[in-house]
C-alpha cells in the first residue's frame, strides 16, 4: 500500500502541469476541465438556489410581500434555466470529463481543445443571461419554456435569452460529441461495449440524446428570434403561424432533456449500490437495454406536456400509452437496484445514503409522472403545483442527489483525501428530510388547485405553502455544508492510502493511485487489469 | 522499427476514427438544427 502511495506521489512530481491562470484558461486536461465544470455547476446551483429562496420567501404567506409580480416571474424563469442548463447539465459533463477516460482506460478526452471551448462558452452564456436582470423591462419572465406569444413580449432581454440559449446549446452539443467520440475511439483494448461501467453507458446514451435534441431547441429559439425581429410568423397566428407548433417542437427537445438530466444519475446509482452491497450489479445487460429503451421512448412522448391544448383523441391515447410504457424499463432498473441489495453486505456511507434516497424519492417522482400521464386526470393537474412537485422530485432527489452521490463516491479518488464522514452524513440527513418538507406538500397544493407560476394565492393554500417554504429554507441552508465538506477534504482530509477507496468498488478508476495522477492511462491497462476491474 | 511503424499506423487509424466520428455527429446535430426550421418553412409555404 505504502508503495502504491509513493508511486502516486512520484507521479504527481512528474505531472508537467501548467501553473497559474494558464492551467485553467488553456486547460486541455480532462481532470482540470472536469473540475472547472463542477465548480461552475456548484456556483450556478447556489445562484439558482438563491432565486428559489426568493420564490419561497414570496410564497411564505398570501399577499404580495417582497417582490413585484414581474420580478417573481423572472425568478421562476431564471431559476429553471440556471438549474437545468447551468447546474445539472454542467455537473454531469464535469463528472463525465473526470470519469469517462478513467473508466475506459483512455489518456484523455478525444478532443481536448474542443473540450476547453465547450467549457469556456458557458460562463459567458450565463453572464449574458444574468445580466438581463439589469436591462429595461427586466429579465425574461415568460417561463423557461419560452412559449409564444408571451415570450415574444419580453423587452430588451429577449435577444439576450435567445443568444445565451444558443451558447448553452453549442456547449452541450460539443461536449456530447466529445463524449461519444471518446467512448467510440479511445476505449482500452479489451474494454468492449458490454464491459463498460454503467456510468459510461448512460453517458453515451445521454450524449446521443443531446446531439439529437439540443439542435432542435436551437432551431426553435432561432425561429422565435426571426419572428420577433425579422417579420417571420412561424408561431404568430396573425400571420398564419401556429403558436402550438412551438410547444410541439419545444417538448420534442424538452422531454428527452428530462432524461438527459436523469440518465447519468441512473449510471452513478448503478455503480454505487453494487459497491456498498458488495455484490455485482443484478442484470447488467438488462440495465443497458432499459437505458436505451428509455432514451428511445423519450422521443415519442413529448405531447404529454400539452394535453390540454387540445389534440385528437387518438393522439392523446398514443401519448398517454407511450408515456406509461416508460414505467417498464424504469421498473426494470428499480427492480435490479433492489435485487442487487438483496442479501448483500450493506454499509451506509454517504454515497450509498444518497443513492438509496435517490431510489425511494425518484420513484415517488416517477409515480406522480404516471398520474400526470393519464389524460383525463391531467386536465385536473395541468399547470398546478402538482406538476411542480412531480418534476422537483425527479430533479432534486433524483438528478441532484445523483450528482452528490457521485461526488461523495469519487472525491477521495480525485483528491487523495477522505472527507469528513460525519459532516457528510449530516448533509445527507438534512437534505433528505427537508427536500420532502419542501416538495411533498406541493402535491397537496396542486391537488387542491393552486396554480403554478403565481406570486400570490388564495388563503386556503397558506398552511402548506408555509411548510414548503420552511422546508425550502432549511434545505437551502443545509446545502452550504456540501462545498464546506469538499473544501475541508481538499485542504485537510485524511490521506487515502489505497487505490481502492471503497472495499467493494470495481472499475478501472480504482486501479489507479489516489489521487489519480494528472496524466493517467498513458499506457492502456492490460487485459488482466480490465478483467479485474470489470463491472460484472 | 517494425513496432514503431505499427504504433504509428495504430495512432493514425485512431486519429482518423476520431475525426470521422466527430464529423458524423456534427453533421447529425446540424441536420436536427436545420431540419425543423426547413420543415416549418415548408409547412408555412403550402
Amino acid at each position: 500500500m505504502a508503495e502504491q502511495h509513493a508511486h502516486a506521489a512520484d507521479h504527481a512530481d512528474h505531472d508537467h502541469k501548467p501553473h497559474g491562470w494558464r492551467r485553467w484558461v488553456y486547460a486541455t486536461n480532462h481532470k482540470d476541465i472536469g473540475t472547472m465544470y463542477l465548480i461552475f455547476a456548484g456556483t450556478m446551483f447556489f445562484i439558482g438556489g438563491a432565486m428559489a429562496m426568493i420564490i419561497r420567501l414570496e410564497l411564505f404567506k398570501p399577499g404580495m410581500q417582497f417582490v413585484d409580480p414581474q420580478f417573481f416571474n423572472s425568478m421562476t424563469t431564471l431559476h429553471a434555466l440556471m438549474m437545468i442548463f447551468g447546474a445539472v447539465m454542467p455537473a454531469w459533463t464535469g463528472l463525465a470529463n473526470w470519469m469517462v477516460p478513467l473508466q475506459i482506460g483512455a489518456p484523455d478526452m478525444a478532443l481536448p481543445r474542443l473540450n476547453n471551448f465547450s467549457f469556456w462558452i458557458l460562463p459567458f452564456a450565463f453572464l449574458l443571461l444574468l445580466s438581463s436582470l439589469f436591462v429595461p423591462g427586466g429579465a425574461p419572465a415568460g417561463g423557461w419554456t419560452m412559449y409564444p406569444p408571451l415570450a415574444l413580449q419580453n423587452g430588451a432581454s429577449f435577444p439576450m435569452l435567445i443568444f445565451s440559449i444558443h451558447m448553452m446549446g453549442v456547449s452541450s452539443i460539443l461536449g456530447a460529441i466529445n463524449v461519444v467520440v471518446t467512448i467510440m475511439n479511445l476505449r482500452a483494448p479489451g474494454m468492449s461495449l458490454l464491459r463498460m461501467p454503467l456510468f459510461v453507458w448512460t453517458w453515451l446514451i445521454t450524449a446521443y440524446l443531446l446531439i439529437a435534441v439540443m439542435p432542435v431547441l436551437a432551431g426553435a429559439v432561432t425561429m422565435l428570434l426571426t419572428d420577433h425581429f425579422f417579420g417571420t410568423t412561424f408561431f404568430t397566428a396573425a400571420g398564419g403561424g401556429d403558436p402550438v407548433m412551438f410547444q410541439h417542437i419545444f417538448w420534442f427537445f424538452g422531454h428527452p432533456e428530462v432524461y438527459i438530466l436523469i440518465l447519468p444519475a441512473f449510471g452513478i446509482v448503478s455503480e454505487i449500490i453494487p459497491t456498498f452491497s458488495r455484490k455485482p450489479l443484478f442484470g447488467y445487460e438488462a440495465m443497458v437495454y432499459a437505458t436505451a429503451s428509455i432514451a428511445f421512448l423519450s422521443f415519442i412522448v413529448w405531447a404529454h406536456h400539452m394535453f390540454t391544448v387540445g389534440m385528437p383523441l387518438a393522439a392523446e391515447l398514443f401519448f398517454m400509452l407511450s408515456t406509461m410504457l416508460i414505467a417498464i424499463p424504469t421498473g426494470v432498473k428499480v427492480f435490479n437496484w433492489t435485487t442487487t441489495m438483496y442479501k448483500g453486505s450493506l454499509t451506509f456511507e454517504p454515497p450509498m445514503l444518497f443513492a438509496l434516497a435517490f431510489l425511494f424519492l425518484f420513484t415517488i417522482g416517477g409515480f406522480s409522472g404516471l398520474m400526470l400521464a393519464i389524460v383525463p386526470a391531467d386536465y385536473q393537474y395541468q399547470d398546478t403545483y402538482f406538476v411542480v412537485a412531480h418534476f422537483h422530485y425527479v430533479l432534486v432527489p433524483g438528478a441532484v442527489f445523483g450528482i452528490m452521490a457521485g461526488v461523495y463516491y469519487w472525491l477521495p479518488k480525485w483528491v487523495g483525501n477522505m472527507y469528513d464522514m460525519t459532516l457528510a452524513k449530516w448533509h445527507f440527513w438534512l437534505s433528505a428530510i427537508f427536500v420532502n418538507v419542501l416538495f411533498f406538500p406541493q402535491h397537496f397544493l396542486g391537488l387542491a388547485g393552486m396554480p403554478r407560476r403565481i406570486p400570490d394565492y388564495a388563503v386556503q393554500f397558506t398552511d402548506w405553502n408555509m411548510v414548503s417554504s420552511i422546508g425550502g429554507f432549511a434545505f437551502g441552508l443545509s446545502q452550504f455544508l456540501f462545498p464546506y465538506i469538499i473544501w475541508k477534504c481538499v485542504k485537510s482530509g485524511q490521506r487515502v492510502t489505497t487505490n481502492k477507496v471503497w472495499e467493494g468498488a470495481h472499475g478501472l478508476e480504482w486501479e489507479l493511485p489516489s489521487p489519480a495522477p494528472y496524466h493517467s492511462w498513458q499506457e492502456p491497462p492490460s487485459d488482466a487489469v480490465i478483467a479485474r476491474g470489470a463491472f460484472h | 522499427m517494425g513496432t514503431v511503424l505499427a504504433q504509428d499506423d495504430e495512432t493514425g487509424k485512431r486519429k482518423r476514427g476520431i475525426r470521422r466520428t466527430a464529423i458524423a455527429f456534427g453533421l447529425i446535430a446540424l441536420f436536427f438544427y436545420l431540419g425543423f426550421i426547413v420543415l416549418m418553412v415548408l409547412r408555412g409555404s403550402k
